[in-house]
């Protein structure tokens, strides 16, 4: 039963490059960041390799969950909660 | 400590007034004023547009500023940085580093600059006569 909805923003370059400014996800109960990124992967079709290399997240992206940055270490057994918002976002260029 | 990220950088001058007067103990301020360049290559810039994560980006800031205070000893630090269009030759980021000498402050100025461009969740876009694009960091 999907019971989870998540919030997945995109910034920068990747918003221009996908289009889309959000994606709203419906996941099942106790649902991993892992699969959440599936999810994603799967509703932006040909677009996913913006973000995703062989449905792994680039090197060149970096992911926060409700404001707080994630190591690219600790994403894989994240578990996620209903009303999560999750930011996908290029590496920083300002100066 | 102050950080601040937003379309308006603070006057500089009152910035460096303020660090003379947090502390008696500053023998030193150190200011790195980051300026709009107009060329990109051989192409001419038009201008530059920032875009910063509304919430990280101010936080990222003062976890880096207060790290690297800590790290070096410096007295106080300010950390500036625009959003929005700047124009050529305008200034988009303001770093000051008070401390008792010289030495360390130049050292922690160096440090906080390079780790507000290369960890603060702010993108550059530039504007040139040839088109726009995203400025990607090189990793």
């Amino acid at each position: 039963m999907e019971n989870l909805k998540v919030t997945v923003r995109f910034y920068a370059s990747l918003r221009e490059r996908l289009g889309v400014k959000k994606v709203n996800l419906q996941l099942e109960e106790g649902s991993s960041f892992t699969s959440a990124m599936e999810k994603l992967a799967e509703t932006l079709g040909n677009k996913a390799d913006v973000i995703f290399d062989k449905l792994k997240i680039k090197d060149s992206v970096m992911v926060s969950v409700n404001n707080n940055l994630v190591k690219p270490s600790d994403l894989t057994e994240l578990k996620l909660k209903d009303g999560d918002v999750i930011d996908i976002m290029p590496l920083p260029s300002g100066g | 400590m102050k950080v601040k990220v937003s379309p308006e950088l603070d006057d500089l001058q009152s910035l460096i007034d303020q660090l003379k007067k947090s502390s008696r103990e500053i023998g030193a301020i150190a200011v790195f004023v980051g300026t709009v360049r107009g060329t990109f290559r051989d192409e001419k810039v038009l201008r530059l547009e920032y875009e910063a994560h509304e919430t990280l980006a101010p936080k990222v800031l003062e976890e880096i500023t207060a790290d690297v205070k800590k790290k070096y000893g410096i007295i106080d630090a300010v950390a500036e940085h625009r959003t929005g269009k700047v124009e050529v030759g305008e200034d988009v980021m303001y770093v000051l580093v008070a401390s008792k000498h010289r030495k360390e402050a130049f050292q922690a100025l160096t440090e906080l600059v390079d780790r507000i461009k290369t960890e603060t969740p702010i993108w550059k876009k530039e504007i040139t006569e040839k088109g726009a694009h995203w400025v990607e960091n090189p990793k």
